[in-house]
């Protein structure tokens, strides 16, 4: 009798399974024919003319010979060679996102501190009490802050300073640090609250207080995944510190749209592959150093 | 402690040192209530009972000098707790290598947790409830992951460790045979009641029944 009741259970649950699934896929689908009919009704999914067909192939079969120098005859003697530009264009990029990240780390740790819920929801004795009227005092304004930083991307807060004062280099250093601030600010927050709890309840049941608790048992396991989150924001640090240079700065973005408005597609593709380099060794660093600093396994 | 699974051992344990507090009735201290203590009362109390969780719960990114040290913070402060975590007081280390040394796991104390294997990992929260030189020691199903040869020996060792050191030992088990080989006193628990306390000579055929018996009413709630 029982066993009957159980495998009838059982196909309603594996049903009810199957209907779900259904929703989702057929939502799925939906979405997908209605974005199509959407561009369609734009004229956007019209095949490229081709004009910009030849431009593509003109621009993709450089490729593979990048410019080593000047192909251009108006070159002022006063400038340096290709390569040592390439190199500059590159250091200074670096340069800015080290600027803007170091700006940005600080700022984004004590928020993320602040905007964490662990250290006054976590049980335990120690100012307790306190705590507990404290923490949503310094908990919300530190959420508001961080979603205000964030919600604005670093392109648009390039364009106000723009606006303002002209994006000189500071300008640019914290037009990448605030939304990055917040960013970081916002996931380190959330690493926090959800770092395993069992060995900070464990260590108040045996005296210790919230903070001791919050500070051995509770950071210390958040602490390789913020690292690791840290250095992913450096390589987009890297990535918007050269897009910038759209807007003035002399990073790679700066002489990657020179050379785009003078067709000049070997040397674009030269500033191209400095910065496939520079992510790619950035990636290393961080491999290395979270390997070194953090005993993380080789294989991950 | 004896008593098949959801009888309430670990909630019974985790009452004594207020991590859950107790639903009826209530736990006392040298005749002071848990609940009528303050923060700094608790504390104190807390600090001198040591309690090991059937899942460890050490940190597995320290070291495990750290972990053993984690077991004193309830007569220090955060800077205590900051200095075990980075550098430790060389009397400290001292003291948790000699620990660890007892519990025979001494060589490890520089080595971070997680690369420890499980009896290891054991061993390092034995020494981590001992460095807080507790009155009571409060273990929850210590045995339950080792295989049968090992669940005796650490027994038998947290045993020793209780008349050497002169603190009470109140251990929650599944293993009946050596819950009845091993110790003095036994509690049979079953859905949340005490069944039996007495020596385990006293226990008969009758008491260990009732304490294991299927419950038809149990099985029918659980259809």
């Amino acid at each position: 009798m029982s066993s009957a009741t159980d495998s009838r259970a059982g196909t309603q649950r594996t049903m009810v399974g199957a209907g779900k699934r259904r929703a989702v896929v057929g939502a799925i689908a939906a979405a997908g024919l209605a974005s199509a009919a959407l561009l369609s009704a734009q004229g956007q999914l019209a095949l490229p003319g081709l004009e910009s067909l030849e431009l593509l192939a003109r621009f993709f079969s450089h490729a593979l010979r990048p410019a080593l120098d000047y192909g251009s005859p108006f070159v002022p003697v006063s400038a340096p060679p290709l390569l040592l530009q390439v190199a500059t264009a590159t250091w200074r990029t670096v340069q800015l996102a080290v600027a803007a990240m170091s700006l940005a780390l600080p700022v984004a740790l004590l928020l993320g501190f602040a905007g964490a819920s662990a250290w006054w929801r976590l049980p335990g004795p120690g100012g307790r009490a306190v705590l507990r009227r404290l923490g949503p005092l310094v908990y919300a304004p530190a959420r508001v802050v961080m979603t205000l930083a964030r919600s604005v991307h670093e392109l648009l807060w390039a364009l106000l300073f723009l606006a303002a004062v002209g994006l000189s280099d500071t300008a640019a250093v914290l037009a990448i640090a605030i939304p990055y601030a917040g960013t970081l600010g916002k996931v380190f927050s959330e690493m926090i609250d959800e770092a395993p709890r069992d060995a900070a309840v464990q260590l108040t049941g045996s005296g210790a207080t919230a903070a001791q608790a919050f500070s051995v048992a509770l950071l210390p396991r958040a602490l390789p995944d913020m690292a690791a989150y840290s250095f992913y924001r450096f390589e987009c640090a890297l990535r918007s510190a050269a897009v910038l240079g759209f807007f003035g700065p002399e990073t790679l973005g700066k002489f990657i749209r020179l050379a785009w408005n003078e067709s000049l597609y070997a040397e674009l593709w030269t500033y191209l592959y400095a910065l496939f380099t520079l992510i790619a060794l950035s990636d290393m660093a961080s491999r290395a150093l979270r390997q070194r600093f953090l005993g993380e396994a080789p294989a991950r | 402690m004896v008593g098949p699974s959801g009888a309430g051992k670990t909630t019974l344990l985790r009452s004594c040192n207020g991590t859950v507090p107790a639903a009826a009735g209530g736990v006392a201290i040298n005749g002071r209530a848990l609940s009528d203590m303050g923060e700094r009362e608790l504390r104190r109390t807390r600090s001198e009972l040591a309690f090991i969780p059937q899942d460890l719960a050490l940190v597995p990114e320290l070291r495990v000098v750290a972990n053993v040290l984690a077991g004193g913070f309830g007569r220090g402060g955060l800077l205590t707790a900051l200095r075990a975590l980075l550098k430790p007081r060389r009397a400290d280390a001292q003291r948790a290598f000699e620990l660890l040394q007892r519990v025979g796991v001494g060589d490890q104390l520089y080595k971070r947790s997680d690369k420890l294997s499980g009896g290891e990992q054991q061993r390092v929260a034995v020494a981590r409830a001992l460095f807080g030189g507790p009155r009571v020691l409060l273990a929850d199903e210590p045995v339950a992951s080792v295989d049968p040869e090992r669940a005796r020996d650490t027994l038998a060792l947290l045993l020793e460790l209780a008349r050497e050191q002169g603190f009470a030992l109140l251990v929650s088990l599944h293993n009946l045979k050596l819950a009845r080989e091993l110790f003095g006193r036994l509690l049979g628990l079953r859905r949340g009641r005490l069944l039996f306390d007495c020596a385990p000579e006293q226990l008969g055929p009758g008491e260990l029944a009732a304490l294991y018996a299927l419950d038809p009413s149990e099985d029918e709630q659980r259809d």
